[in-house]
């Protein structure tokens, strides 16, 4: 290697000298021009509002909710351990389900295979509760005490019947990736409320049962054709908490902002050169870098939380990366104005072992979901806040493999399943939708993915039919081409 | 390089090819061939015109990774073989993973010269994607891409200013400058500009530069165990020749040049 300089590399005409010498003499069209120096090629032809950085014209009405918290339940909870309670299967126990309630329906080809499809009715005892009387599950104790401030939808529905594509469906309305998910719309229209955060974070716990996570992929918090500054931001439990985050060893905090002074100057000397103001910006992003190496660090110290909050969330909350340490995280998010916190917790796939599992699960879910509600509440929050819970799908009525008076597994099962929203924009103590006896097929108010996204936006002020991005010659929208608001839930 | 496809045995003619076909076809675009002639005059510094060419189709993301490296002297000029594993923050794959009988469920990281190979051949995990490429703009391969999007993001400072791989280089940058940049301190900052940007510094630049330098030797002298620390980032090893106090405020302050908005940025 050789390390003379060529004097062909200074001959090199960069774009912005080109700019410089263009304005000077050269007509150029202005449209070219204009697309030519947009920070995002495709965003061009949109405004954004120099407050948050949101769309101008967003939110299309006044929201009820101004962030999500999405408690997504990775894996698929089985309904009829939770929240649908069908006394009558237990007299059915062993039974063959009918033609005439399976209708043809496909199935994975993990029970295929099986020769009988067994009903398997829950082990699990049932109590009403709170002024509304919603069924509950006993393995759900600290869930009798938000019944009344929570909307459980028994009547959810997918398309999809593999994990893959069915969280990718929930997260970014379609079944293949490529999508922008739905934390990436949400803060492209409505921008974010803090500086010193990204607008839309990703928290990960890992099971409690003791069956193997389904896996979790990075683009499930990915912004598709949106421009990658919407992309959400995972934040960890080991290591730096967001990627990159300390200094390297050996650089004093003092050393940093010397660097960062004389970066700045350096940059603003090449700014009054060009007057490029992608310049300005990359001065301001370093800084907002600079920023949050104080500002996640505060956030994740949970040393001046009070010993209450603990207790209210539980032993786990005190170990970090758990889910009950997320739902904590998550409310501290949002009390610094975070427009989108994503939970995933993983270990709900119970093929086999379900009893035991869904137990494990329960335990390390139960009190911290709870606690999550009652804690915004408390803080006045959840008026302005919407939470979410729900997996990707529900669970099959039939055994799979092997059925005994304890032990059962359950399948996938697109056709319905169980969630609960609360706060900002939505009822409180209300049950909606009704399944069939086998808690296999809708009978009442069926609520499809698309119609829950609606539903999303509209607590948040957003039309789903107008919060759109052209790419690849057509209009996209989180709700593909359909979606409608679930008007029983929106308060 | 690994697709991810059981049979891929790329060869060292077919990947090159290859290169050159769409490098060709990129070349024919309006705007884009001005990029590729500054990468093309970049590589022509150290002669090595011809790996310019497989540059082509990852200009964004792992450009500046390259860049960097390139600047320093650490960069593999190696072509073809398998995909490498270069510095990644630990347990990423883990965290996401299904676990028990699958493969590529952990992370390895590479070692030698496989971890300054250019960013073509990092591997790619579909379901965790490189986080310094994917912060940097690299699309999600999940669909066709006529245009990639350009952000400019907070993200992308922290890793130019704390990810292991750019510390590391600039520590190699610093070295290269104190053994083939001059004697005097100016000399030796022309030198590093130059190799950054394509320029020399002006005179009000030179006065910030060289004061950073002045700030940056002051600190590192009253501690050498910081001067240590810094330097035994990455596994390539300090040159030992070199006062550590001195490569250490040499070391930031190129840092503090690969960080510039004109080296990061190619048009």
């Amino acid at each position: 290697m050789t390390d003379s300089l060529t004097p062909e590399i200074s001959a090199a005409m960069t774009r912005r000298q080109f700019f410089r010498r263009s304005t000077a003499g050269i007509a150029l069209g202005i449209p070219a021009l204009a697309t030519l120096l947009a920070t995002d090629g495709f965003a061009a032809d949109t405004a954004t509002n120099a407050k948050n950085g949101g769309l101008v014209g967003l939110p299309h009405f006044p929201p009820k909710a101004r962030r999500v918290i999405f408690l997504h339940q990775s894996g698929a909870p089985s309904q009829m351990e939770l929240f649908d309670y069908k006394p009558n299967l237990v007299k059915l126990q062993g039974a063959e389900l009918p033609d005439s309630v399976r209708m043809g329906q496909r199935i994975t080809g993990m029970t295929s295979g099986q020769s009988s499809f067994p009903v398997a009715p829950s082990i699990f005892k049932f109590g009403q509760y709170g002024r509304s009387g919603a069924w509950i599950s006993e393995l759900l104790p600290y869930h009798t005490k938000i019944v009344d401030d929570i909307t459980i939808i028994k009547s959810a529905y997918t398309e999809a019947i593999n994990h893959d594509p069915a969280i990718t469906f929930v997260q970014t309305g379609f079944q293949q990736p490529g999508r922008p998910s739905m934390g990436a719309w949400i803060s492209y229209g409505l921008g974010s409320e803090n500086q010193n955060l990204p607008a839309f974070v990703v928290l990960v716990s890992q099971a409690n049962a003791l069956n193997p996570d389904q896996p979790l992929f990075s683009r499930l918090w990915g912004s598709g054709f949106l421009s990658s500054r919407y992309q959400g931001v995972k934040f960890r439990s080991s290591g730096d908490p967001v990627l990159y985050l300390s200094n390297p060893p050996g650089v004093l905090s003092a050393t940093r902002r010397r660097m960062l002074d004389s970066i700045a100057k350096l940059n603003r000397l090449l700014a009054e050169k060009y007057g490029d103001p992608e310049i300005d910006t990359r001065v301001a992003q370093y800084e907002m870098a600079y920023r949050m190496q104080t500002s996640v660090p505060d956030l994740m110290d949970l040393s001046k939380e009070p010993e209450s909050t603990f207790e209210l969330y539980g032993p786990d909350s005190r170990k970090p990366g758990t889910y009950a340490a997320n739902c904590l995280l998550a409310r501290r998010l949002a009390e610094r104005g975070v427009r989108f916190i994503q939970l995933y917790h993983r270990g709900w796939d119970q093929h086999n072992d379900l009893p035991r599992d869904i137990a494990l699960q329960c335990k390390g879910v139960d009190q911290p979901s709870a606690a999550l509600v009652l804690d915004l509440k408390q803080r006045g929050m959840l008026d302005e806040t919407l939470v979410v819970w729900g997996g990707e799908f529900g669970r099959t009525v039939y055994c799979q493999g092997k059925l005994t008076g304890t032990n059962y597994g359950r399948d996938h099962h697109p056709r319905c399943f169980s969630m609960w929203m609360a706060g900002g924009g939505i009822q409180r103590g209300l049950t909606i939708g009704k399944t069939d006896d086998y808690s296999y097929n809708i009978l009442e108010d069926a609520v499809h993915v698309h119609d829950l996204q609606a539903t999303i936006l509209h607590c948040l002020g957003i039309d789903h039919l107008r919060l759109t991005y052209k790419f690849q010659g057509r209009y996209f929208r989180l709700t593909d081409v359909a979606g409608n608001v679930v008007k029983k839930v929106v308060a | 390089m690994n697709e991810g496809f059981p049979d891929d045995n790329d060869t060292e003619g077919g990947f090159l090819d290859c290169a050159v076909e769409i490098a060709q076809a990129i070349d024919s675009l309006e705007g884009r061939s001005e990029i590729l002639s500054l990468i093309a005059f970049k590589y022509a510094k150290s002669g090595q015109l011809e790996a310019a060419v497989d540059l082509a189709e990852t200009i964004n993301d792992s450009y500046l990774r390259d860049q960097a490296l390139a600047s320093s002297g650490l960069l593999s000029r190696k072509i073809g073989g398998p995909s490498v594993k270069p510095y990644q923050p630990a347990g990423l794959w883990e965290e996401m993973a299904f676990g028990q009988g699958f493969s590529g469920q952990s992370y390895t990281q590479s070692s030698g010269p496989d971890l300054y190979r250019r960013g073509i051949y990092t591997v790619w995990k579909r379901t965790v994607p490189p986080p310094s490429l994917t912060i940097f703009d690299a699309p999600d391969r999940e669909k066709c891409t006529a245009r990639r999007a350009v952000t400019n993001t907070p993200l992308q400072a922290l890793v130019l200013l704390n990810d292991p791989t750019y510390v590391e280089a600039a520590r190699a940058f610093a070295q290269r400058v104190l053994h083939s940049g001059g004697r005097t301190d100016r000399e030796r900052l022309n030198f590093a500009f130059k190799l950054a940007t394509a320029r020399t510094p002006d005179s009000q630049e030179r006065v910030v530069l060289l004061g950073s330098l002045r700030e940056f030797r002051s600190s590192y002298q009253q501690d050498q165990a910081y001067a240590s620390k810094l330097l035994s980032v990455g596994d390539a090893k300090a040159d030992s020749r070199v006062d550590p106090r001195e490569l250490a405020a040499w070391t930031t302050l190129a840092s503090m040049i690969l960080n510039l908005d004109e080296t990061i940025t190619a048009e």
